[in-house]
């Protein structure tokens, strides 16, 4: 699969982010630029940590194929 | 609008032994509580799922805006993995797409593996979603409907 530079930070970003927890991106989405137990936790360790527009997600358990 | 599906990690499957990644169609999203005038979260990713019947968000993203989860209208939620069944409470949001906010019902639980997942009842009912998975990267344009 070809990727984009772009692409290729986030994959490496997601691939070593901590599994089950909540992870802010930079803005590009890049860069992990926090983590934590809750959506609220990690929208203010983010902004703490210089991100004012970050993209956020939950990371799964494993990175297994899944049907929703 | 067109919009680039999102790449992600794959865990290595004795089928497609070369795949190491996957592109999926997320978009990033917001959403407000509308009972209290919140401001919107911070852009979340949200998975397009026309198998899915509604909307679906993490609980955690609710408690952000002030939902008191389990005082919504309770539901169960079924996936494709037999015995596999959950609570899910429903609340009134306001969804932003892009530009866009719409109002909608959906349902909150902390049971669900992602932050969210945007199906059929509030989502596709409002947008049409058109996916091309034909070039690289993957996309889907998404063109608001219904609109007053």
């Amino acid at each position: 699969m070809q990727l984009d530079a772009a692409s290729e930070s986030r994959l490496a970003a997601l691939a070593s982010a901590p599994l089950q927890r909540w992870i802010a991106l930079s803005a590009d989405e890049t860069r992990v630029v926090a983590d934590a137990d809750t959506f609220e936790e990690v929208t203010a360790a983010a902004e703490r940590n210089g991100e004012t527009d970050p993209v956020i997600l939950r990371t799964p358990e494993n990175w297994t194929p899944r049907t929703l | 609008m067109r919009f680039n599906y999102k790449v992600v990690p794959l865990a290595p499957q004795a089928a497609f032994p070369h795949d190491t990644s996957i592109w999926m169609p997320i978009l990033s999203v917001k959403i407000d509580n509308p009972a209290t005038h919140s401001p919107p979260t911070p852009r979340f990713e949200a998975i397009v799922d026309s198998g899915a019947p509604d909307c679906f968000f993490h609980g955690s993203i609710g408690r952000s805006i002030g939902l008191k989860i389990d005082k919504g209208i309770l539901g169960d939620l079924s996936g494709i993995v037999h015995g596999a069944q959950i609570k899910v409470y429903y609340h009134d949001i306001g969804l932003y797409v892009g530009a866009d906010r719409i109002r909608i019902r959906a349902g909150f639980s902390d049971d669900v593996s992602v932050a969210a997942i945007l199906g059929r009842r509030g989502f596709f009912e409002n947008f049409i979603i058109t996916f091309d998975p034909t070039m690289t990267p993957p996309g889907f344009n998404i063109e608001r409907v219904g609109r007053a």
